[in-house]
């Protein structure tokens, strides 16, 4: 069982909707389409099911053209579910999902004892069963879409394509159905489902495809799509993409630009050099608020949080191999950024043998420097006190501010940019 | 208030709704016998029941008049038929207007096919036609709705489908037209006027057998061809893409569906005249009644309608009698006050903002 379209290009009137959109849906995984408004996805979902014809390409059931099988025959192999269902009249929940086995039944003829069993063991399936005989528009809009969903699977068909599955849902609802449709995936069927909200389509789907501006932007694993650079693109907006640590899939938050805020508030931004000297995810609240300027993070371990969200933010970062003490090598080229550099800032980082040498160069450094501390030195020292005694060394220097905040680092910024 | 009750009182429901589709055959047939006792004649139940008896071969020792039976016979029976036949092809049309329409408050009449088939009457009685004997007036009525439908049809057919608010908007507008010209037709028509009027106004005075097995016949072919795509209303219901990828040919049962409807209702126009409203207030009261299942709602309708049209009818033809009131003028008296209470429950629903 597969579901490709071949070069599918659609026009609504004189204007170009989709372009050359070629994909192959295969049993067993589940797809999820992603797009900004109007970049077509709805009507791609809409030529699948054979509700729209294509102008030019086609859509092929199993290598047959979808144009040349009939409604039947379509219904009996796709289902479809929309973003939305109103009925104007009353139905109860088992009547609507008994209308699934629609092309099953003859059409004089009533339910049989198998249409029947199919339709108990969906409700059941479900939890529709204590709500079998209320009227579905008494229901609410979660328990609604359950019953729609039900009665697209009460269809039996192999392809489920879903628009917006998960638009009308709270958050517990959202999960189970995400749930249900991968087992339904994992059962071998296939899926292919329109998504407004990426982290769910990220967590659940095996494979995106992006569409943005009629064409297919990108496609594959949502790794490889998911990007921030891709992001960007389709959505124009700025976003940090990081693993998500309990479920180990991708996980995106939106990051507000902060340039247009600063001009806002009276000041007229002026970039800055700024060096940070992080380690162990202290610096995960400041890195993002430095947008704007150009800023380098070091010397830190590759795999560090810090050094994972510098890279993100597309900073330049001064990184040692995983657990190694910072070689000479790393040390001179700090040395070296911090000549160049208007403002050092350090985090409330632990220091032991390894990472102690940022210290040392620190203590060399004339630039001015805002220490960010949280934690007196003492409780972070694993260097029985030569950390500490550096540490003190450099605090007593007179080109040191020490503050507690990420609002005061940033204010101390703004201070030195109006002054 | 009706959700609360749907929901509430579900099982309530299922029994009252078998309860009424068994009821619903009896009140019918109970309707048929007292209605034809009733009149301005008064002819007992006994008696009717005797008549009707004998005429299909089982003798009961009950007597009665050669002049009972002749009333009973040729006048009322027919008559009663006559009207619960109509009764229950307009009720299954306006089930089918609403379904096609995704509208409750739909009804047959909605595209202009009584205006329509109204003109095609007036034209042949004030023109004095009669060529086709006493048939002449129920065919040019049909031929003009049927062609009135045809040209709705032909404004509304876009390129892959049909279009519902085409259909509705060209519908009123050939609507208003043939009202136009029927105006015309009465206006110029100074001597006939009354006769014509008549004939516009739904009734069932003078029905023959023949008329009643022509009507008995559509009606017969309208309840089962509708029922025969009972499921595909419920799921367009849902609207056509829904419908469609359920795997209904959604394009193909609405042009039956529109048929169907077409010729219910045309012919009813041109055998008995437009009666208004049946076909919105049976299809409603059985809604509440069976729920919206098309395939309980279709039969339901189809004998509700009957046995309504059926007392309609024997108001308008005791209540003033010797004189007969026109079935259309009450039915659409009753329809009135109806429409208004519909009116009045939506807004309490809250569905109009």
């Amino acid at each position: 069982m597969a579901l490709q379209s071949e070069g599918i290009q659609f026009n609504y009137g004189a204007k170009k909707i989709l372009e050359d959109i070629s994909v192959r849906f295969e049993k067993g995984y589940f797809y999820g389409i992603l797009g900004p408004n109007g970049s077509g996805k709805s009507t791609f979902l809409k030529i699948l099911s054979g509700l729209l014809r294509a102008n030019y390409g086609r859509v092929t059931l199993d290598s047959e053209n979808i144009r040349e099988l009939s409604t039947q025959e379509i219904a009996k192999k796709v289902a479809v579910v929309p973003d939305s269902s109103t009925a104007i009249f009353d139905f109860s929940v088992e009547e609507i999902v008994s209308m699934g086995r629609f092309v099953y039944i003859g059409r004089l003829a009533r339910e049989t004892a198998e249409d029947k069993q199919i339709i108990e063991g969906i409700l059941k399936q479900f939890n529709l069963l204590n709500l079998k005989t209320r009227n579905f528009n008494s229901l609410s809009a979660g328990e609604r879409q359950k019953v729609i969903i039900a009665r697209a699977i009460a269809q039996q068909s192999k392809i489920l394509l879903l628009d917006e599955p998960t638009s009308h849902l709270d958050i517990n609802y959202q999960v189970e159905f995400m749930e249900m449709l991968k087992k339904y995936v994992a059962n071998g069927l296939i899926v292919v489902a329109i998504f407004h909200d990426l982290n769910l389509a990220a967590q659940y789907c095996d494979k995106i495809l992006l569409l943005f501006n009629k064409k297919i932007h990108a496609y594959g694993a949502p790794e490889t799509i998911l990007t921030r650079e891709n992001i960007k693109a389709v959505y124009n907006i700025d976003v940090a993409v990081r693993k998500n640590a309990f479920t180990n899939s991708m996980y995106i938050t939106p990051i507000t630009p902060r340039i247009p805020e600063a001009a806002e508030s009276g000041y007229t931004h002026q970039i800055k050099r700024i060096h940070v000297i992080a380690g162990g995810g202290t610096a995960k609240q400041l890195l993002p608020e430095l947008r704007g300027n150009i800023v380098s993070v070091g010397i830190v371990n590759a795999l560090d949080d810090d050094y994972e969200f510098a890279l993100e933010l597309k900073y330049e970062v001064i990184s040692e191999a995983p657990f190694s003490p910072i070689s000479e090598k790393s040390r001179t080229e700090l040395i070296q950024k911090l000549q160049q550099v208007d403002l050092v800032i350090l985090t409330n980082v632990p220091f032991g043998r390894g990472n102690l040498g940022n210290l040392e160069v620190l203590e060399n450094c004339e630039k001015q420097l805002i220490i960010l501390e949280n934690t007196p030195i003492e409780t972070r020292d694993f260097t029985k006190g030569r950390v500490s005694e550096i540490y003190t060394k450099i605090k007593s220097k007179k080109n040191v501010v020490v503050v507690e905040s990420v609002q005061e680092v940033l204010k101390f910024i703004e201070k030195q940019v109006s002054g | 208030m009706l959700i609360n009750i749907v929901s509430g009182e579900s099982l309530m429901r299922s029994l009252l709704r078998k309860f009424i589709l068994i009821f619903l055959p009896i009140a019918l047939i109970a309707s048929i016998f007292l209605s034809v006792a009733m009149g301005s004649v008064n002819i007992g139940v006994e008696k009717v029941w005797g008549i009707l008896l004998s005429n299909v071969g089982i003798p009961i020792p009950v007597t009665w008049t050669e002049g009972e039976r002749a009333i009973v016979l040729v006048l009322r029976f027919p008559r009663a038929i006559a009207a619960i036949v109509v009764g229950g092809m307009l009720g299954i049309a306006g089930v089918a207007a609403q379904g096609l329409f995704k509208n409750p408050i739909a009804e047959p009449y909605i595209i202009g096919i009584s205006s329509a088939a109204g003109f095609g009457t007036a034209m042949t009685l004030s023109l004095g036609l009669y060529f086709l004997g006493m048939f002449t007036s129920p065919i040019i009525s049909f031929t003009t709705a049927i062609l009135a439908i045809g040209i709705i049809y032909k404004l509304s057919q876009t390129r892959y489908r049909l279009s519902m608010s085409a259909l509705l908007l060209s519908g009123i507008a050939i609507s208003f037209f043939f009202s136009a010209l029927t105006s015309f037709l009465l206006y110029t028509s100074e001597e006939q006027i009354h006769y014509i009027m008549y004939n516009l106004m739904g009734s069932f005075w003078g029905v023959t057998w023949t008329e009643v097995y022509i009507l008995f016949s559509i009606f017969v072919f309208g309840i089962i061809s509708l029922f025969y795509l009972g499921r595909d209303l419920n799921l367009m219901v849902f609207g056509d893409e829904t419908a469609q990828t359920t795997g209904v040919n959604v394009e193909r049962s609405k042009k039956w569906i529109l048929l169907i409807m077409t010729v219910l209702t045309s012919v009813t126009v041109a055998f008995c005249g437009s009666i208004g409203f049946v076909g919105l207030i049976i299809p409603h009261l059985m809604r509440f009644i069976v729920g919206s299942n098309h395939r309980a709602l279709i039969p339901a309708t189809g004998i509700a309608g009957g046995i309504l049209l059926l007392w309609a009818d024997v108001l308008a033809r005791t209540l003033i009698a010797p004189l007969e009131i026109p079935v259309g003028i009450f039915t659409a008296l009753l329809g009135g006050p109806f429409f208004v209470y519909l009116v009045l429950k939506r807004k309490k629903e809250g569905e109009f903002a």
